[in-house]
């Protein structure tokens, strides 16, 4: 027993994202400039970035590893997840060099809060057994209750307050459900190397009889899992908190909540699903796929009657967390091809170049203004026509009109869904394409259709420019070559399933 | 993971610790009950005197004079930051002495572990330290003087 240094080996990613937390809050305790918060949080993502592309390396020639005894696993599934949150959290602080300067002089704390919170969504990504998941879980979720509230704003606040409560209530709700999985199979194991060792998959009573799922205590324990997930990937009916905590909170943490908390719960579903339970996959198919179309439904439906931008782009998270369920939802009848899981991976990567594309934007409009109504738009096209012309691509490909990856992704989404024998679940994919593109596009043409109510120009920092940059590269280079994305996504979609 | 059971002999110990803890009840309960008993019948006797004032009626604050009500009493906010300190310390030593007591059979590796887990530590103290969590700052503002009862009406309510 005891620890060795393989395993610190195998965590090194999310160990040096913590250990540059610490650093950040202690230099900011000895020094006086503010500056250098910012500049030592994105040089020092290159520790993690380095890690994380090492052990690729390494289970790219060696297989897949566990650590810790079983607790974590290290296998390409979940170095795609680390590198995306990595990747994330770097355009992200790029992104808000502006922004946190109203949080002075807590600064530091904020960028090591989200460093925080992202080591733990790194580990959900990891995370092999059912207690691995919730620590992770809980890890990942603390210091965003604080991040929340860091405007100190009235809104702010009670977005926090929400965030608490509610993340709380969910965790109770899947701990019920890992409690069930435990008692009916005897393990908490989801993932194991050593075939001899019971896990979940193997411990799961015969599918099929009256009840879905071979028994009631595995089908009670995929349900309340399922509810307290949902809460995580903003699937309906467990949306509520979205757009509340999305214009409450601070927009780089919004952005934050939707690119890499959503990919970290994608990450953890799939895993739970595709591997624990794969074998009764005939059964929660059905489940995603009425609970994806429902999702995209009310997210769309909704999103039209939005007056507010950041309440817009939370119930637009909403409707992109519908359509990645309908990844979900497309596990093939056979179970052997994987076109679901990878489809989902290629639209989490795409996703995350798009949605921050348009929160970069935002951030940097709101940021003069210091209003986000969708009304204060109006005119922004004139104000600063490279920044609208951000905001616009990003909601093009958020639409799904090509050439931008949000058109690819949906493809293979759909895809996947028609080869699952969901050809219906693509319809209505495609129709709420349809309606998303009516809100999508009312933001654009607000832009550049209305007269400015002020003249004033709005600039933005030169990072800003660079994280703006970067996220609409990868919206247009996925949209014109989405290959190379999705060799990865496939290569760590395989390592999903034994 | 593999379950063995647990022999009898070591189910019958483990039971044994609940007995322990039972007996250990019914004496907190009867060493309390005979001494109220007493009390009683010496009343009964006349033997007790009965002189009660409001210092006697009184609830027991280490000493301090009482202020406000006992009950849902307003309290400083500052007094969060102590109490979180006071956590700080107090799960430190939670966690240190469990390693103490084995300390010799773990090894060097248990104590390169300790170190780590007491600087992680020293960082919050740290932090707590520089930031001013413990200063009292008099600045904050204090909880309003009308929230609290007049004294005498403390008093009436004991006498």
């Amino acid at each position: 027993m005891g620890l060795s240094a393989r395993d610190l080996l195998l965590v090194s990613p999310e160990l040096a994202l913590v250990v540059l937390a610490i650093v950040i809050v202690l230099l900011d305790l000895v020094l006086d400039r503010k500056g250098f918060v910012l500049a030592v949080g994105i040089a020092g993502l290159a520790v993690p970035l380095a890690a994380a592309l090492g052990l690729w390396a390494i289970v790219a020639d060696g297989g897949p590893e566990m650590a810790f005894h079983g607790a974590l696993v290290v296998d390409a599934f979940a170095l795609f997840f680390k590198l995306l949150i990595v990747g994330i959290l770097g355009l992200l602080l790029l992104s808000s060099a502006d922004y946190i300067e109203r949080f002075s002089p807590h600064q530091a704390e904020f960028v090591a809060l989200v460093l925080l919170s992202a080591a733990g969504l790194m580990l959900l990504a990891g995370a092999a057994d059912l207690i691995a998941v919730f620590v992770s879980l809980e890890l990942a979720s603390l210091p965003v209750v604080a991040l929340v509230a860091f405007s100190k704003s009235e809104r702010s606040i009670e977005a926090g307050i929400k965030y608490l409560l509610l993340s709380g209530l969910s965790s109770a709700v899947l701990l019920y459900g890992f409690a069930f999985l435990y008692g009916a199979t005897g393990t908490v194991r989801l993932v194991a190397l050593d075939p001899a060792l019971p896990t979940i998959a193997t411990m799961l009573p015969a599918a099929g009889g009256a009840l879905p799922f071979g028994g009631f205590a595995v089908l009670l324990g995929v349900v309340l899992a399922t509810a307290g997930f949902g809460f995580k990937l903003s699937m309906v009916p467990f949306q509520m908190w979205t757009p509340d905590v999305y214009e409450g909170a601070p927009t780089p943490v919004a952005a934050f909540l939707a690119t890499a908390s959503k990919a970290a719960a994608f990450a953890i579903v799939l895993r739970l699903f595709y591997t624990a339970l794969g074998g009764a996959s005939a059964d929660w198919s059905i489940m995603f796929a009425v609970l994806a179309a429902v999702t995209m439904t009310v997210g769309n439906v909704v999103a039209i009657a939005q007056s507010n931008v950041k309440r817009l782009l939370g119930y637009s998270a909403i409707a992109q967390a519908g359509y990645m369920l309908i990844g979900v939802a497309a596990v093939a009848s056979d179970g052997g091809s994987l076109l679901g899981a990878e489809s989902v991976l290629f639209y989490l990567g795409g996703y995350a170049a798009m949605n921050l594309a348009a929160f970069f934007a935002v951030i940097a409009i709101t940021n003069a203004t210091g209003d986000d109504r969708i009304e204060a738009l109006a005119g922004v096209g004139r104000r600063t026509p490279l920044i609208a012309l951000v905001l616009a691509f990003a909601l093009i490909s958020l639409t799904g009109i090509p050439p931008t990856v949000g058109f690819m992704g949906k493809l293979f989404l759909f895809n996947a869904a028609v080869s699952a024998d969901l050809a219906w679940l693509a319809v209505v994919g495609v129709l709420n394409s349809v309606v998303s593109a009516y809100y999508y596009m009312g933001i654009v043409r607000t832009m550049y259709m209305r007269e400015p109510a002020e003249p004033r120009r709005i600039g933005a920092p030169v990072t800003a420019w660079v994280a703006m940059g970067v996220a609409t590269a990868g919206v247009a280079v996925l949209g014109v070559w989405p290959a190379w994305l999705l060799d990865i996504a496939r290569t760590a979609a395989g390592s999903l399933v034994p | 993971m593999r379950r063995t059971a647990p022999s009898m002999a070591t189910m019958d110990d483990y039971l044994r610790q609940y007995g322990f803890i039972f007996i250990l009840g019914i004496v907190a309960v009867l060493v309390p009950a005979s001494v109220l008993m007493v009390s009683y019948l010496g009343t009964k006797i006349r033997a007790r005197p009965f002189r009660p004032n409001p210092i006697k009626y009184d609830t027991y604050e280490c000493g301090m004079d009482t202020s406000g009500t006992v009950r849902w009493e307003r309290f400083n906010v500052r007094y969060y930051r102590f109490a979180l300190l006071f956590l700080l310390f107090d799960v430190e030593v939670v966690f240190l002495f469990p390693w103490a007591t084995q300390a010799g059979a773990l090894g060097w590796g248990a104590f390169g572990a300790i170190l780590v887990f007491v600087a992680l530590m020293l960082v919050g103290w740290a932090y707590e330290w520089r930031r001013g969590g413990m200063e009292w700052d008099e600045t904050l503002p204090q909880p309003a003087a009308e929230a609290l009862p007049e004294p005498a009406a403390v008093e009436q309510a004991a006498a």
